[in-house]
């Protein structure tokens, strides 16, 4: 072990996409049947980037708009936060933000990324892409698509070398 | 000072001094506490107790609703201590409760760890256990408790890839789901089997150890984990806590769960001593002994085979057998002269290898079948003979020579010993006996008065006379009556007269004169005559004249009677003292014409037909 492992949460309304980012990233140890039942589900990965390589362990926190007190408690000890919007509902893009906040008061200066997800589906998106650019000025923005893999390992490599930088 | 200020001087100057005093004794009292709380302690320290129990008490109780985790904190490494000492002395409890349960045991692995927790001077349920709970700690990982992120980690050498910070994340959150779910806040999730394995959660103020075991861990092992956790959060403490980015300034923290250490516990499990070499000898000699056992078992079959074989044989019987097993054999066996050879069948029954000797003391046996091979050898029994053995005779039947019949007679239950032997249906055979006389009369029937043979019945003459004449040469009137023999008479006759139409006396062409062979016919005739006569038969002569195709029918006829006469007047004359009546003449019937011969001829006929 070169150095301690970074964890991550991802965090996002319903049906944005997470669990499926997450699947198209690493080599799934455990079942989605976490997700129903203890409402998370943990992988590991490790991610090279700029400043060298980093394990992440990606925590994927069953889809809600709101973190109740067991999420909550899934968030202690996060150093980073990948906040997940499907592209085709604007209102899930709220519930990220809304979620970052909720976190942001739980965490110590977490490192964030926000995820756009389902740009394979670009011709049906709700977001603006000025609300993108208004968003991009406090929170580093990446779209993704789940189904093609466009932009998910980009956002991921961002993460970590970002977590590395605090560090 | 004006009056008022002289007069509060006046009326209050006693007052302010004790005052005073009292305000420096109060500033005094800080310092003098410890002093006199010492001294308390010293002189009075029951009510000393008793006054500070109650403020003491309230004291506690609020800071523990105030800094709760600094009091965990501060108490975990003397408590847990306490608690594993509790806890120990239960299982030394449960270990006695064992010991009476495994004392009762008497298997051969039970007195073997009794015999080592004698010489090693523990209880016996100390070394049952040891020898009971195989285990290995496959992976043994230290989670910080609030993230779940692995601090240290030790796997057992040579396993399939675990994901570890996957399975620890996992286990934090699947023990914060527990403990939010069903533990009301307070439960922790602290055991669980995975397949074979069985995963023991050790929950800390900082971090939990988590360790995947295989086998049936001791209770000793859960303490030995807890105190390592206990030494780690002793030797850290509240920087356990701290973010990923700190922990990497936290010196020997990676090597917390060090290899040695794991090694030791997995090392605890193997220290067992083998027992291994002690199975293997103890199965080789098993299998030894069974293979030994079997092969002389199936030797034993062998000799009994052998054994019985013998004692199955007609005239031999087995008195003692002596053998080395799958090496040599010998016997004392009793054995008839007649009986088969015993090594050829001992050697057939037995490896080539296998030294085969025989000693045998001669015996005439009395079993039937030797009985009857000596019969068959003595009296030269014919191989038709059929024999049969009953329970207690030897039965025979078929047909014999008259000799071989009389030889069963006579001695045939001295040859036979002591076997019934039944000789009943024995027959002797007359007809080859007395074939030499010629064919079997047809009328001569055989049957048995239950000692001789009688022959009945109408016979030719002169084989009457041959089988008296066998019979006296041959002795054999006791066995054979041929009293009741008669003569065919008929047959005879006719006999006599084909013998004697063979014997015509023949003529020269348009003869009746000078026959020739009248001397011959004339022999012959009084040679059938004598015999005839000499039992009883009265015959006469009857004069047949033939003659052959040629010349005249009437001429013919002459001719036969002329020659008819001229051969009975040369008969009378040669033959002499006959009555004329003896002598007739006949034409030649018919069966007799057609012989058309120059010729005359004689046959006999009944004076007195029968």
């Amino acid at each position: 072990m070169s150095e301690f492992a970074r964890k991550i949460c991802l965090l996002g309304d319903f049906g944005v996409g997470k669990t499926s980012l997450v699947a198209r990233y690493v080599r799934n140890t455990f079942s989605e049947k976490y997700l129903t039942t203890v409402g998370v589900k943990v992988d590991s990965k490790e991610v090279a980037h700029q400043g060298g390589v980093s394990k992440l362990v990606i925590w994927d926190i069953a889809g809600k708009s709101a973190l109740d007190h067991l999420n909550q408690t899934y968030l202690r000890g996060a150093s980073g936060l990948m906040l997940v919007a499907d592209g085709t509902r604007e209102p899930t893009l709220r519930s990220a933000l809304y979620l970052m906040m909720q976190a942001k008061s739980l965490l110590q200066d977490p490192a964030c990324v926000v995820l756009v997800n389902k740009i394979d589906l670009i011709d049906r998106w709700e977001i603006l892409p000025s609300t993108l650019n208004e968003l991009r000025k406090t929170v580093p923005v990446f779209e993704t698509s789940a189904f093609s893999g466009d932009g998910v390992e980009a956002a991921f490599e961002h993460l970590a070398a970002e977590l590395r930088r605090q560090s | 000072m004006n009056d008022l200020d002289r007069l509060k001087g006046l009326l209050l100057e006693g007052e302010r001094e004790r005052l005073d005093s009292l305000e420096q004794g109060r500033a005094k009292l800080a310092e003098d506490l410890p002093g006199l709380i010492g001294q308390a302690q010293r002189d009075r320290p029951t009510e000393l107790a008793a006054a500070l129990a109650h403020p003491v008490a309230e004291a506690l109780g609020g800071a523990v609703q105030a800094r709760k985790q600094q009091l965990v904190d501060a108490l975990f490494p003397v408590i847990m201590p306490a608690i594993r000492r509790s806890i120990a002395e239960y299982l030394r409890a449960v270990s006695q409760d064992l010991n009476q349960i495994f004392e009762s045991s008497l298997t051969w692995r039970g007195l073997k760890w009794r015999l080592e927790a004698r010489r090693l001077g523990v209880s016996y349920a100390a070394v049952a256990l040891r020898h009971s709970l195989l285990y290995q700690v496959d992976h043994l990982i230290l989670i910080q408790r609030e993230s779940g992120l692995i601090l240290d980690r030790e796997s057992v050498v040579g396993l399939p890839d675990l994901d570890a910070d996957a399975v620890a994340g996992m286990l934090t959150a699947i023990g914060d789901f527990v403990r939010d779910s069903v533990g009301a806040g307070e439960g922790e999730l602290s055991s669980a089997t995975v397949g074979e394995h069985l995963l023991w959660v050790l929950g800390g103020p900082r971090a939990n150890l988590a360790a995947l075991i295989r086998g049936v861990p001791p209770e000793s092992l859960k303490q030995e984990l807890i105190r390592r956790l206990e030494r780690v959060h002793a030797q850290y403490g509240d920087q356990l806590g701290v973010g990923p980015e700190e922990l990497g300034s936290l010196p020997g923290l990676k090597d917390a769960l060090t290899p040695s250490d794991l090694k030791a516990i997995r090392a605890d499990a193997q220290v067992e001593p083998s027992l291994r070499p002690v199975l293997l000898a103890t199965a080789a000699i098993t299998l030894l002994v069974v293979t030994a056992g079997v092969a002389i078992w199936q030797w034993q079959q062998r000799v009994a085979t052998v054994v019985a074989a013998l004692d199955r044989t007609p005239g031999i019987e087995v008195t003692n057998v002596a053998s080395w097993a799958w090496w040599s054999i010998n016997l004392q066996v009793l054995r008839d002269p007649l009986a088969p050879a015993v090594v050829p069948q001992i050697q057939a029954l037995l490896p080539d290898h296998v030294a085969v000797s025989v000693r045998e003391q001669p015996i005439v046996s009395a079993e039937p079948a030797i009985v009857l091979e000596r019969l068959r050898r003595r009296l030269d029994l014919p191989e038709t003979l059929t024999t049969r053995v009953t329970a207690d005779r030897l039965v025979l039947s078929g047909k014999v020579s008259p000799e071989t019949w009389f030889a069963l007679q006579v001695r045939g239950a001295d040859l036979a010993g002591g076997v019934s032997l039944d000789v009943s249906g024995v027959e002797a055979d007359w007809g080859s006996a007395l074939a030499s006389l010629g064919a079997w009369p047809k009328g001569v029937e055989i049957s048995s008065d239950g000692i001789r043979s009688i022959l009945s019945g109408p016979a030719p003459l002169n084989w009457i006379e041959g089988a008296r004449s066998l019979q006296g040469r041959e002795g054999w009137s006791a066995w054979l009556d041929l009293s009741q023999l008669v003569i065919d008479r008929p047959g005879e006759l006719a006999r006599v007269n084909a013998a004697l139409l063979g014997k015509a006396v023949l003529f020269e062409q348009g003869e009746a004169g000078d026959g020739a062979g009248l001397e011959t016919l004339s022999d012959e005739l009084q040679g059938a005559l004598r015999q005839l006569e000499a039992h009883g038969f009265r015959v006469r002569v009857r004069c047949l004249g033939l003659s052959d195709p040629s010349g005249a029918e009437t001429d013919n006829r002459r001719l036969e009677r002329e020659r008819a006469e001229w051969l009975c007047r040369g008969l009378s004359a040669r033959m002499g003292n006959r009555p004329e009546s003896f002598w007739h003449l006949v034409e030649a019937p018919a069966d007799l014409a057609t012989l058309r011969q120059r010729a005359a001829i004689v046959q006999l006929e009944w004076i007195d037909p029968p």
